[in-house]
């Protein structure tokens, strides 16, 4: 039986010429590379791990909803009906010219547009005269 | 330099860089020479070594003094190393036998690796041992560590290394006559 203190005790394992001048650089090098993306990569770790499921889930919901709503925005929605029905359904409607002008939240440029609209108006005889008559004047 | 200045260096933001790179420097070699007797490869040994004073960088904040600076770098290398072949034999789905006898072969072929022919011997009797023995037995046998201090090390007993360095001593002599 070979024993074991027969035989000489030698570290048969050799480094590269050089490697333990180099390795303190390689390591601070590392040391210096992760300790300057480690809070990028956190934040983006997170980012991956919580914020996309639930952005992937919110933008699946909306999707649901959006096709199972077949009305759009209510922008869209009056953009989709002509001027002519839209008088008819105020003329027929018990809305008066008071309520729906207390209704209409108007800013600065929609009365000037109004205006310049009112003043540029000219009215011939005709139309001053079929006026006069529903009003029950005398021209 | 005493481990104690080392520490203050590495604790004072100041001198940090410096105090780490002098850490490396008194560690480096103790650091590769477990790793590689566990390693065999260079380059995995060098991946490993890098790994382990990256760790160390990391978490030598929450090192307390009342254990000494190397017992706790050991145990970070002695855990890389463990990790690593764990890892290794994971990936590839290798059994055991076939991690040990790639290893084997690299004692042969890998460069780096002088010694003469009971030297290369006794490397491959030792990589039939499990991984935990095989690292107690490198560290008594070639560290010259005190049970004492591989207990502190690897959080063993002393009776249960002893039981274990002589179980070792006892397969690799049986495996060397078997050759």
């Amino acid at each position: 039986m070979k024993r074991l203190e027969d035989i000489p005790k030698k570290n048969i394992f050799d480094a590269p010429e050089g490697y333990f001048d180099k390795l303190p650089g390689i390591i601070q090098a590392r040391v210096t590379a992760e300790s300057t993306s480690t809070a990028p990569l956190i934040s983006f770790g997170l980012v991956l791990r919580y914020a996309l499921p639930v952005l992937a889930i919110g933008l699946a919901i909306f999707m649901i909803f959006r096709e199972n709503d077949p009305s759009g925005s209510p922008e869209e929605l009056l953009a989709s009906v002509s001027t002519e029905q839209l008088s008819g359904y105020l003329l027929e409607s018990d809305f008066s010219t008071e309520e729906l002008l207390d209704n209409l939240d108007l800013n600065e440029v929609d009365v000037n547009a109004l205006n310049e609209e009112i003043i540029d108006l000219e009215f011939d005889s005709d139309v001053l005269e079929e006026f006069a008559e529903e009003l029950q004047l005398e021209l | 330099m005493e481990d104690i200045d080392l520490l203050a260096k590495i604790r004072n933001p100041e001198t940090r860089n410096y105090g780490f790179n002098l850490l490396v420097r008194e560690y480096q070699k103790r650091v590769y020479g477990l790793v590689r007797k566990m390693l065999i490869d260079h380059d995995d040994s060098d991946d490993v070594t890098q790994e382990v004073f990256i760790k160390i960088h990391k978490y030598i904040d929450n090192f307390r003094e009342d254990s000494q600076l190397y017992t706790w770098i050991y145990r970070i290398a002695t855990n890389e190393c463990l990790s690593f072949l764990s890892k290794k034999k994971r990936r590839f789905f290798l059994p055991l036998e076939d991690v040990n006898g790639e290893l084997s072969r690299k004692i042969d072929s890998a460069p780096y690796i002088s010694g003469d022919e009971i030297q290369k011997k006794l490397q491959k009797a030792l990589l039939k041992l499990p991984d935990k023995q095989r690292l107690v037995f490198n560290m008594k046998y070639y560290e010259d560590l005190s049970y004492e201090e591989i207990s502190k090390i690897t959080k063993t007993s002393v009776g249960a290394l002893k039981a274990s360095f002589h179980h070792a001593t006892k397969k690799i002599e049986d495996s060397l006559t078997d050759d």
